[in-house]
């Protein structure tokens, strides 16, 4: 072989030309596997049914060993983030473990941004990378990358493997840590050396000693929380996407109608709750409904249920819910305390914890309690009737891109999964759709990753094949990962977007419009002329459409719907001047919420 | 300035360092064992506290850089930190001087327990007396005297 042959990467660490199908050169008994073996064979035992990877040099076996497993579905990506993202899609549609593979070096730095992004929303993947020979590891090799040392603050934990006999325990281990407790992305990095060499497949699971979850709250936190939620007048459970993780949103129900205390639910908990509920107030935050804002910052107890008091909910600290006292429900015990003084912790899985309030409530109820929390519902259904979410449709006949987003969601119904990118869209996606089910609202809520949407949706797609899957993405975002679309046609992966192209780089241009005196730098796209997003639709072999007028919208939602043998992108030509409303505007108070642009509501006396 | 040269010009000359730390002889407010009191130049501002961990880790490589990668990231800056073998091979000790208030160290301490290979925390009384004999240990080789100085250019 010459070099033009072969990559240098193939023969980075001095390996002789391999076999077909003997795994790095490695002659296999009957018995005994090699590392790469092993690691595929502990995968399937595990009941890993998809893995989205991109292969390279220091993988090479591990990809040999995967072309022989047909319990293993190798998705072969067209970037590393797609893969990392697609595995968090995969994962968050579904609560399994998300698989995402890359080789050493670029591979492997490629994957920290979804990494990053699972670390911040609590989502379980496992990535899985080859390193060079551990032989040649710390002399700047051929693809060297210290991924293990990258990663350390993306992660829950990350591993590096160089002894063969290692591999089958860490990657169950990693599979353990990362859906167990607080759930999150869990790194593998393994030397090629390791991968090619004979492996003792005998230990099973790594000792980790300092790995022990929480997961049932003390009994006296439970009944101090309770006698608060009785003395409270004005109380609200704050949901989060704990309790989505936690598979809790029976149990979030039930303790709200028993209580009949108002709820409000965060970005990444939607449809944890339902939307459509009387109790609902809306979602808090930055680009929350007035109601959810009042509801959380008026309250005299805030019961947290898996939220994290993000500064995006909060607004300026020193001026959040004065009023209020805490209790923080979080399966992590440094959140409980971490953003604001906590009265009560409740330490443990959000399930459990929500069924020990449920028992506790009623238990004194049954003993006669009876808390009047009458007169604080009505005024928070007040503020819910007084300032619902809206939008004004643009004077000069453009399309609103709300109006593309509402019609989207009440066409495809209530079983259709949304992923949504970063940016207007998406917070016009969490106001204009109605969630009233877990896991059909997928987003990049903590990181705010441009480039979620496309690859998140396709790993829905893949774990919920009957389900219709929307990825709601901006003309910005789409940019960052759209080479995923080869993906999905190339793999039968049909997943339809909707591109809300409003020729900028929105979110960032409305702030430069309230804030910096309509000086648009570096905001501007020129998405309406390049690219055209229908013909490079068509390039990567997927249906592509376009829609600019109001009156088409529901025709060309309905067009897209009925393809289901190809992806779709639909080019949704929307008016730039739009904004997100309401707002509290970053680092201001949540009593200074805009409902409209300099539109202020009456919270009503205290 | 337009640059005809492809190189860029010569470096300025390093200033001669304010007198200040122009001393040749050591700074006079190190510690003592006698005066405790007078512990360095860190110990005149005034702090919050000064806490000290005793952590129980894995002896696995990259583990002191997991620790401090934390200390990093929750923005806590490290005052001292020593690391060494306990009689089990597979577990190591770190101590770790910080200078927090007490409630912002349980924030770090709850971070650090998280941490996978994290066995064990202890909070030492009297970090006080830790961190003298720390700097007694660590105040041995070159002084920094003019370094900060020279560096700033
Ligand atoms: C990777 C990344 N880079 C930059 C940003 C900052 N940012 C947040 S929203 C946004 C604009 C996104 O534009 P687009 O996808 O067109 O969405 P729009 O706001 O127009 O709906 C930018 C640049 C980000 N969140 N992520
Ligand atoms: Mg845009």
């Amino acid at each position: 072989m010459t070099a033009t042959h072969v990559s240098s990467e193939s023969i980075a660490d001095g390996a002789t030309t391999v076999a077909p199908g003997t795994t790095g050169g490695v002659v296999v008994g009957a018995d005994r596997r090699t590392g790469a073996q092993a690691l595929v064979g502990t995968l399937e035992r595990l009941g890993v049914e998809h893995i989205f990877g991109l292969p390279g040099g220091a993988v090479l076996p591990l990809y040999d060993a995967l072309y022989s497993s047909d319990r293993i579905r190798h998705i072969l990506v067209r970037h590393e983030q797609g893969g990392g993202h697609a595995a968090q899609g995969y994962a968050a549609a579904t609560g399994r473990v998300g698989v995402c593979m890359a080789t050493s070096g670029p591979g492997a730095t490629n994957l920290v941004t979804p990494l990053a992004d699972a670390n911040m929303d609590s989502v379980p993947i496992v990535a899985i990378t080859g390193n060079v020979a551990s032989t040649a590891m710390g002399s700047d090799a051929f693809q060297e990358a210290d991924i293990r040392s990258i990663s350390m603050p993306v992660t829950k934990h990350s591993f590096l493997v160089t002894n063969p006999d290692e591999i089958a325990a860490t990657i169950a281990s990693a599979f353990h840590l990362a859906a167990t407790g607080r759930p999150g992305p869990v790194l593998v990095d393994v030397t090629k050396d390791a991968l090619t060499a004979l492996a003792d497949e005998s230990l099973l699971q790594l000792p980790m000693p300092g790995f022990r979850p929480h997961s049932t709250p003390a009994p006296q936190a439970v009944r101090d929380a309770v006698e608060l939620m009785m003395k409270a007048r004005r109380p609200v459970l704050y949901v989060g996407g704990g309790c989505l993780r936690a598979n809790a949103s029976e149990e979030v129900l039930r303790l709200a109608e028993l209580t009949g205390i108002p709820v409000v639910t965060t970005l990444m908990a939607r449809g944890v709750f339902p939307d459509s509920h009387p109790q609902h107030m809306g979602m808090p935050g930055m680009h929350g409904s007035v109601a959810g804002v009042a509801t959380l910052q008026k309250s005299d107890l805030i019961i947290s249920l898996g939220a994290r008091f993000d500064d995006r909910v909060t607004g300026a600290k020193h001026t959040f819910a004065p009023g209020a006292t805490i209790i923080h429900a979080d399966i992590d015990p440094a959140e409980i305390g971490k953003n604001f003084p906590t009265e009560v912790g409740l330490v443990g899985d959000a399930r459990d914890t929500i069924r020990q309030l449920v028992l506790e409530w009623t238990h004194r109820t049954a003993a006669g309690a009876m808390p009047d929390y009458d007169a604080w519902v009505e005024r928070c259904l007040g503020w819910k009737r007084r300032y619902p979410l809206g939008y004004e449709t643009p004077s000069d006949g453009a399309l609103a891109p709300q109006l593309v987003i509402e019609r989207l969601g009440k066409i495809s119904g209530p079983d259709t999964v949304f992923a949504a990118g970063v940016g207007q869209h998406q917070m016009w996606a969490s106001q204009f759709i109605t969630y009233d089910r877990p896991r059909h609202w997928l987003n990049s809520g903590g990181l705010g990753t441009m480039g979620y949407a496309v690859p998140a949706a396709m790993g829905a797609k893949v774990a919920l094949p009957d389900t219709t899957v929307w990825a709601i993405d901006g003309d910005g975002c789409f940019q960052m990962t759209n080479q995923e679309l080869a993906t999905c046609s190339v793999e039968g992966i049909p997943i339809k977007v909707a591109i809300i192209n409003n020729a900028a780089l929105g979110m960032v241009r409305q702030w430069q419009a309230l804030f910096y005196a309509e000086r648009f730098s570096a905001s501007q796209l020129p998405s309406m002329q390049i690219p055209d997003f229908a013909t490079l639709a068509q390039a990567y072999g997927c249906v592509g459409l376009r829609c600019d007028r109001p009156e088409d919208v529901d025709r060309t939602i309905e067009a897209a719907m009925e393809v289901d043998d190809q992806p779709v992108v639909v080019d949704f030509r929307v008016s730039k001047d739009a904004m997100v409303w309401p707002m509290v505007p970053a680092g201001t108070s949540n009593d200074d919420i805009q409902h409209a642009r300099d539109v202020r509501p009456e919270y009503g006396e205290d | 300035m337009t640059l005809l040269s492809p190189y860029p010009p010569p470096a300025p000359e390093v200033p001669t360092p304010p007198t200040a730390y122009r001393s040749s002889t050591r700074p006079t407010t190190r510690p003592t064992a006698a005066d405790p009191a007078q512990r360095g130049t860190t110990m005149t501002t005034p702090s919050p506290g000064r806490q000290a961990l005793s952590v129980l880790v894995e002896n696995n490589p990259g583990v002191l850089a997991r620790v401090s990668v934390l200390f990093a990231r929750r923005n806590f800056n490290i005052d001292h930190l020593v690391v060494g073998p306990t009689e089990d091979s597979k577990v190591s000790r770190m101590t770790i001087v910080v200078n927090v208030s007490a409630e912002q160290l349980h924030k770090v301490t709850s971070q650090l327990d998280k941490l996978v290979e994290v066995i064990h925390i202890e909070e030492l009384a009297d970090a006080d007396a830790i961190r003298t004999r720390l700097w007694a240990i660590n105040d041995n080789g070159p002084r920094p005297v003019g370094a900060m100085a020279a560096a700033a250019f």
